[in-house]
Formats: C-alpha cells, structure tokens, sequence
C-alpha cells in the first residue's frame, strides 16, 4: 500500500480499560488494510497519519485486554476515537508473546494493581505507603522512615513479597524491617489477597505482593527516563534515572538492557507541631537488566544492589517501664532538637542484593517453561544507644544468604478450555549473625531448606470458570545456638506443609462478575516466633519466642463482586472470612524484674483466630472525565480461644477522592487534579494495649483522625519525549493525628502537611 | 536448536544444583558476651562523723534474664550525715563500670526517690565538666527512726539541663535507665 502523501488524516485517540477507564500503555493499534500500525503511549495516547477516504479495520489489542475490532472512517481532516478495552479476565493463558508475559495470579484470587500511572503519582513514596492506597492494604510504621506492608491483617512472615518473580529474602520477621526493595524498579506492583500460597508457598498465606519490571523488548531507539523528586517535609529529594537499548542481532534475535539507578535523602520529618529528630534517611539503589530475545527463547540476567540508613525517632529509644510512662506524656518527645539531616543511633543499616537468572522456552505446541535462578544476600546492622563508646558497634548484625530455584511448566490448553501450570520450588537460606556485637543475638543461626511442588489448573468457559490448586512443601530448619547454660545445642525443625485452593467466576452480564475461592494453606512458624529472644528498646519489652510452636493453619474464603450497571457507575466488594488454627501472636506476660526495674514479657503463644472484613471500591463519574471515588475497608479479628478481639488490626477506613481529568488543554496532553479525603476511625477493639502488661494504666488508643491530600499531576508531549510534572500537598490542613498502625504512635505523632514536587522525563 | 536450548537448560540446572548445595551448614555461633552488663550496684555509707559502713547492694546475674535481683538492704542510724558512695559492677566480667560511668559523666546521673514517711535528705556531692551532678558520691542526712524505700536510679543520656534535674528528680530526664535498684531502709 502506497501512502497518498497529498492527502493524509491524522487518525489520534486513547485506549482505555473499558472498567475503570484508566489509559491502556503500550497497546497496539493496527490497520491490517494498510498494513501500518502504532503503540500507544504510557498514557494510553497513540497517533497516525493515514490516507484518507478510506474505511479501514482498526485492531487494538495489548496482552492484557481482549482484542477490539471497530471500523473507522477517514473523511475527515482530523480523526479522534478512544478505545475501550474489556479486561482479559477469562482467557489465562492465551498470552503468546513471552517477552511481555507478566505475573500470572490464578484467575479466582482476588488481587488489586498499581499500574505505571499509578505508580507515578506516587513516585517518592515507600513501597508499603505506596500499596496502603489500595484497599485493604495497611501501612505499618515505625515513624516515618519504615513502613511495611499488611494485606487484610496479616504482615510479615505470613505475605510474601516477590520482587521480578524472585520471593524476597530478608529479614521479614521484624515488624521494623521495611521491605528491601527500590520501588522505583517496579512498573506494576499487584496485591494478591488471600491466600497466595499455591504459587508463592506457605509465607504467602496472608496474600502476596507482585513487583514486575517493564518488560525487556527490542527496541532499535535508545530510551531512558530521569526522575527528579522534592519534598519539604524532611527537607529530602530522590533522583532516579534510567536507560534502556537493544542490539538487535537480526530480524529474530536481540539482546536488550536497561541500566537504572536512584539515590535519595531526607533529614528530620516534622509533625504539625515539632520536628521528630534521628528521623532521616538515605538510599541509594541500582540495578541492571540485560535478556537475549529470540521467538522462542528468552534468558535473562539481573542484578540489584539496595542500600539503605535509617534513623529512628531517638526519643523512642528508652530503658523500662517508668522511661515509658514518662515518654507517653512527654510532647515533644525527649531528645527533640532542630532540623538536621544527620542520621544517629538508633539507626538501621540494610544492603539487600539480588542476582537472577532466568531461561524461558516456549513450545507452542506443548506449553512453555520457565527456570528461574536467584542468589540474595541480606546484611542488616541495627545501632543502639550505647554504654562506653560502643555505639560504633552493631548490636544487630545479621547476614542473610539465600538461593531460591523455580522451574514452571505451563502447558498449552487441553480440550482448548483447560490450562495450568505445574512448578517446582527450592529454597534455601543461611543466616548467621555477624560476630563482635556485644549482645546476645535476637535471633540465632540457622539454615533453612525448603522443596515444594505446586499443580494449578483452569477449566476456562466465555463466562465461567472453575480452578483447582495444590501444593506440599518440605521445610527443614537446623538451628545453632547457645542455650541459657551457655552451652551449644543444634535443634532441628521439621515441617510438612500443605496447601490448597478451589475457586472460580461466573459473568452473570457484562455488568456483573462475581468471583470466589476457598483456600486452605499452612505456615511454619518463622524464626523469630521459635527463639526471638532480647529486649526492645523501642517498647521496653522483652520478647520470647518458643521453639514448640505448631505451625498455622488458614482456611480463607475470598468472595469478590464487580458490578457496573452503567457506564457511570462502578462498583468492587471484596467479603473474606478466615479462620486460623494455631494463629501466633505475642501476648503479654508477667512483667519481669531486673536490675534495670521492670519490664513486661511477651511470649509467642497459638490461638484460634476468627479475621473478617471487606473493602469496598466505587466510583461515579457525574459528568466527563470528573469522577468520585470511594474506597473503604472494614476488618474484625478476633480471638476465639481468649474471646478477645486480635491486637493490631486496623481500624476502619474510607476514603474519597474527588478526580477530574483534563485532555488537551493549555498546552498538556493531559492535566489530572485530584482532592481526597481520609477518614480513619477510633479502633474500639483494641484488647490487650502494650501497657496493661506493665499493670499500669491503659494508654489510650489514638483517636480517629481525617486527613487531605491534594495532587495535580500533568502530561506533556515533547518531540521523542514525555514530560510528566506533579505536585501533591499531603495533609493539607497539617492535622495532628497518631495512627494506632505506627508503632512509634506512643512518641510521638505522624508527620504533618508535606508540599511534593514530582518531574518524571521520559524519552 | 530444540536440542542446543535443552543442553543449556540442562548445564544450568547443574550449575545452579553446585550452587544450592555448596554451603549448606549452619555456621556455628561465636559466644558474645554481654558487654553491656550491670549485675552489680554497691551503695556504701559511710558516715561523716566516723562509725561503721553500712552497705546497700543488688546483685542481678543476668541482666534482662529471667533471673531476680538479689537484695541486701541496710540500717541507718536516725540524726546522722552520711557520705554515699556508688561502686557499679559486672561481677561475671570482673569490670568495674564505675570507671565507665565517670569517664563518660556528662552522659550519665544518679537519681534517688525516697518514699514518703521516709525521713531522710540527699544532695549531690560530685559534678561532671559541665558542673552538673553525677551521683556517684551523695551526701544523706537522716531523720527521725522510720522505714520506707530509696530508689537508685542510674540513667543513660538524660537530660540534665531540664527541669527538677539538678536535684535528683527524673520526671523530665529522659534517656534511658541502666540500673533501677529499689532498697528497703531502715532508719532507728
């Protein structure tokens, strides 16, 4: 087809999910007729010129959606037609470019998505502030600079965390160990609720969190993007920057990298009314990416180094129970002093590294396979307030070495509607704690194996399905350490754990899908919950673990329903129940006396534990491009056992935002303003507070509390480039709130207003 | 080309099986001592106008261990100064952490609550660079006969430009306590 130079139409538009109307990137749009098509853009943008008086097929398809065929006319000088595409919920594995295939979540789990644009908002933030906007997903903190994730009630040793297909190996236990992972490699971070264990084992009990890369794909061009990041709370800035080539070695095969790094730097963080001081930070992260692409053969290799120092709030640093009282009342918290971006003990210093090597195969008449190959070391230092000058010296000081093997098979449909995959798991993890601290270790020496198995399969109808999962694992844990004679003893541990899932949908319309599964999965108790065993400065409490402890067992019931009875309306509820046999937690004991004075004991003990809840998400758009948006979250533990309600669960939530989007105008492709609100109510079911273990008085639990934020994000195009700018200001009103999820909230309280400035360049 | 990837698989797998199971032991812990350690807090009174010591002492062998702190408590006489001198240990170490305390003095106090119906005074007989007390060395005054409780208190990192400080009184310290020793007194 010869292009008719003299009479050309530009044919432009957006493709978007046809659900939640967010912009579909890198969609193809194809006119088979003139054998010419586009890629749409981050944003979902694409642009042609086409001969006119013509009728042409226009093909859009992206492996994510289902293909949409629609018929346009070129009479016209300038073209403009937007897209809508139906998610590819029902299809599992009809995903036939591999170098684009993303993480597969079985169809029935319930999971929710940061896409790119998602996540470029909320460039700056932590990974576990950045998923806690989603609904029922928590953010745990320990004052500003750590926050760690919790899917409907459940955090640590019971989420697993898998960073580009890698399950992340650090020391997860702490409830102030942040995941240690740069979000800024991710383009797509899913949360699976519920349990996740068929594909992820038994940590993945409580759910999992996806990251994913941006997809390594020929590309003659060389691209790249720089960040640039300020805020004023905490004075900080990050920078981050990234670069991406190919060399294509013929028409079939290329190599392809992509190089990335991102520094950052904040000091003090204040609240509305004072600075929280020791609480700044420094990260500095990089990563590089190389595949070799050939039609049917795809190896990757990948390296990533996270380093990071954090300080914590030094007036949280104390010595007994009265150092508490005394804490509790004390605003602002002792130690207070002016702005600085000095980091001081108390501080955590972690270097995560991560090396993974991946083959993939595709055997279009079989099914395809994927080995996957991961080494990661962990090296965690924790600095304390110390006597005679040894505050040099570590008092934490764990190495954690870990290799991790995965081999997926992933047949091709059987009778064209049933698929699945079958995998193999290894893992194994040494860790050792670095002599020369000075104090006796928190947690002791031990290696790990653990060998698993797992078979998934989907009976795939247009609108139904039914999937059934099961997975074994056998996990061994060889200990050493010394026992309270001092003497050396080398106990073992092991455990056979099983798990299993049974769910599937039904698309009554297509307005109404509902989803549900039933899952039952276990969980050995984790190192910690074993033999913890030491004092913590930051509640003065002793903490003991107890190596009798039987392993959990979960049975999960997910229901979710998405319902869009009109083009204005939208609507998700997620409803889950789950009970847990043998459920873990601390519970607080007979204080202790020592010559230090008191201080209370907390011991790992098993309880029957009832967790139920939904998040609801809806959205209405009163007229074009200007939409409410409202999710809220609800979640009840209890504890059957004691018939008291389960310590640490997040109070309720809902939040609304008000969104309204602007194409083309003033010179931007696109301006997105954006006002929300944050209501966190009182949580009433608070049982045992930290305190009644002192036989004190209660401390109260915080008060409900309500915050603002606002955002204006825009989009520019630029010749071979894109030019993203953002602003937010987080709480507007610099309220003063405690949150009772911030484990520092007895201190002091959470940060105050926050002006935020985001540049992202892309080309 | 089926073959030639198969191979590489294979060699991979083979690679990585060296890997996995190359070091798979345990690494065996290096004892550490407890270098932080108090067990021992020696209070002496000796009194002013000559007589016999009387000595208050806690003995707490494993720090933050399950063990309790073992007592030895003693008898004032009423109507007498006495000098208090402190002597802060780790017996299992043979350390002197006095030593420790001194040398790091602007870091370090004593604090002394007397209960009430207790008839006796402090005051502050020493002062670290900056001329604030350190409470190694008191002076108590006691009263008329009668019984109640003196806490010790050492603290680490406090405050001691805040208020009451000067005198003995922690309230608005911070920082953080290494040794909180509660000694039942006898005055007759």
């Amino acid at each position: 087809m010869v292009a008719q130079e003299d009479c050309m139409v530009s044919f432009s538009g957006q493709v978007l999910s046809e659900e939640e109307h967010q912009p579909v990137s890198f969609a193809s749009v194809y006119l088979p007729a003139l054998e010419n098509g586009v890629q749409t853009d981050e944003n979902g943008y694409f642009s042609i010129n086409i001969p006119c008086h013509g009728k042409y097929e226009v093909v859009v398809s992206q492996v994510e959606y289902q293909s949409s065929s629609v018929f346009i006319n070129a009479e016209i000088k300038k073209l403009e037609k937007n897209f809508y595409l139906k998610a590819k919920d029902n299809v599992l594995s009809a995903v036939s470019v591999h170098s684009h295939k993303r993480e597969e979540v079985l169809l029935s789990n319930v999971e929710n998505i940061l896409s790119i644009r998602d996540l470029r908002k909320l460039k700056g933030k932590s990974l576990s502030e950045s998923v806690s906007t989603l609904p029922g997903v928590y953010n745990i903190k320990t004052g500003p600079g750590i926050n760690k994730p919790m899917i409907q009630g459940l955090y640590g040793s019971r989420i697993q965390v898998v960073n580009n297909e890698v399950a992340q190996m650090g020391q997860q236990w702490g409830v102030d160990h942040a995941p240690e992972i740069d979000p800024f490699v991710a383009s797509r971070i899913t949360i699976v609720k519920g349990a996740a264990s068929i594909k992820y084992g038994p940590r993945a009990l409580g759910g999992a969190l996806l990251l994913e890369p941006e997809p390594l794909l020929p590309d003659s061009a060389l691209h790249g993007s720089l960040d640039l990041v300020g805020f004023t709370n905490g004075r900080g800035g990050i920078g981050s920057a990234m670069l991406s080539g190919s060399f294509i070695l013929n028409e079939e095969e290329s190599i392809n990298w992509r190089v990335q790094s991102s520094a950052k730097k904040s000091g003090d963080h204040q609240t509305a009314n004072y600075n929280l001081t020791n609480t700044g930070s420094e990260e500095l992260n990089f990563s590089v990416a190389t595949n070799y692409l050939k039609d049917d053969l795809q190896a990757d290799l990948f390296y990533s180094r996270f380093s990071t120092e954090i300080g914590i709030l030094r007036g949280a640093h104390i010595g007994n129970v009265d150092n508490f009282f005394e804490a509790l009342d004390k605003r602002p918290p002792f130690f207070t002093e002016n702005f600085s971006y000095e980091i001081n003990n108390p501080k955590q210093q972690v270097v995560h590294q991560l090396l993974k090597a991946k083959v993939h195969l595709d055997r279009s008449d079989y099914g395809d396979f994927d080995f996957i190959y991961a080494y990661q070391q962990n090296a965690r230092k924790e600095f304390d307030i110390r006597r005679g000058g040894r505050s040099e010296q570590a008092s934490v000081d764990l190495q954690l070495d870990s290799h991790v093997a995965k081999l997926l098979f992933h047949h091709e449909p059987i009778w064209t509607h049933l698929s699945g995959e079958i995998g193999l798991d290894y893992e194994y993890q040494n860790n050792k704690n670095v002599p020369g601290t000075g104090t006796t270790p928190l947690i002791p020496n031990y290696s790990s194996f653990q060998a698993g198995a797992f078979l998934n399969e989907a009976w795939a109808e247009d609108n139904w399905s039914l999937e059934a999962g099961l997975r074994f694992d056998a996990i061994a844990i060889d200990v050493m350490k010394f026992n309270a004679d001092d003497e050396l003893i080398n106990p073992k541990h092991q455990y056979n754990m099983f798990a299993g899932i049974l769910g599937g949908n039904y698309n009554f319309s297509d307005n109404l899908n509902y989803k549900s599964n039933i899952s039952w999965s276990q969980r050995p108790p984790s190192i910690n919950e074993l033999y913890s065993q030491g004092l913590h400065h930051s509640v003065a409490a002793i903490e003991e673990g107890d190596d009798q402890l039987l392993p959990e067992t979960s049975l999960k019931w997910l229901h979710s329903v998405q319902f869009n009875p009109n083009e204005k309306l939208r609507l998700k509820v997620d409803a889950y129940a789950s009970r847990i046999q043998n459920y873990i937690y601390l519970q607080p004991g007979e204080p202790r006396l020592t010559i230090r004075g008191a201080f209370p004991v907390y011991r790992y003990q098993q309880t029957l534990a009832d967790i139920m809840g939904t998040d609801i998400i809806g959205s209405y758009e009163f007229f074009h491009h200007f939409t409410l948006n409202s999710k809220a979250s609800i979640i009840r533990g209890n504890d059957i056992s004691n018939e008291l309600p389960l310590i640490f669960m997040p109070a309720d939530r809902w939040e609304n935002t008000l969104n309204w989007r602007i194409s083309d105008k003033w010179g931007f492709e696109e301006l997105d303003f954006s006002l929300s609100g944050l209501k966190v109510f009182e949580q009433h079911r608070a049982p045992i507070t930290e305190t009644e273990a002192y036989e004190r008085e209660t401390v109260p639990v915080p008060e409900g509390y309500f915050i603002t934020n606002f955002s204006l994000d825009t989009t520019k195009k630029l010749e071979n480039a894109q030019l993203n700018i953002g602003f937010s200001i987080y709480n507007v009103l610099n309220t003063n709130y405690t949150d009772y999820l911030n484990r520092l909230r007895f201190y002091a309280a959470e940060t105050g207003r926050n002006f935020e400035l985001r540049i992202n360049y892309i080309f | 080309m089926k073959t030639l990837t198969m191979s590489a698989l294979k060699s991979m797998l083979l690679l990585v099986a060296v890997l996995l199971f190359s070091q798979c032991d345990t690494a065996e812990p290096e004892a550490e001592n407890e270098e932080e350690l108090i067990t021992t807090l020696e209070m002496t009174f000796t009194p002013v106008n000559g007589g016999d010591e009387v000595v208050f002492s806690v003995y707490d062998e494993d720090g933050d261990g399950p063990m309790a702190p073992v007592y030895t408590n003693g008898t004032l006489a009423a109507n007498t100064a006495y000098t208090a001198s402190i002597e802060v240990r780790n017996d299992v170490e043979n350390e002197n952490i006095t030593l420790e305390v001194i040398e790091e003095a602007n870091e370090h106090q004593f604090f002394f609550q007397i209960s009430n119906g207790l008839n006796i005074e402090f005051g502050y007989n020493d002062a670290d660079t900056d001329g604030y007390p350190i409470g190694l060395s008191t002076t108590f005054t006691t009263g008329a006969a009668s019984t109640g409780s003196l806490v010790v208190i050492l603290r680490h990192e406090a405050d001691k430009l805040a208020e009451g400080v000067e005198n003995g009184d922690p309230t608005n310290a911070g920082g953080e306590t290494d040794i909180q020793a509660t000694f039942d007194v006898v005055i007759e």
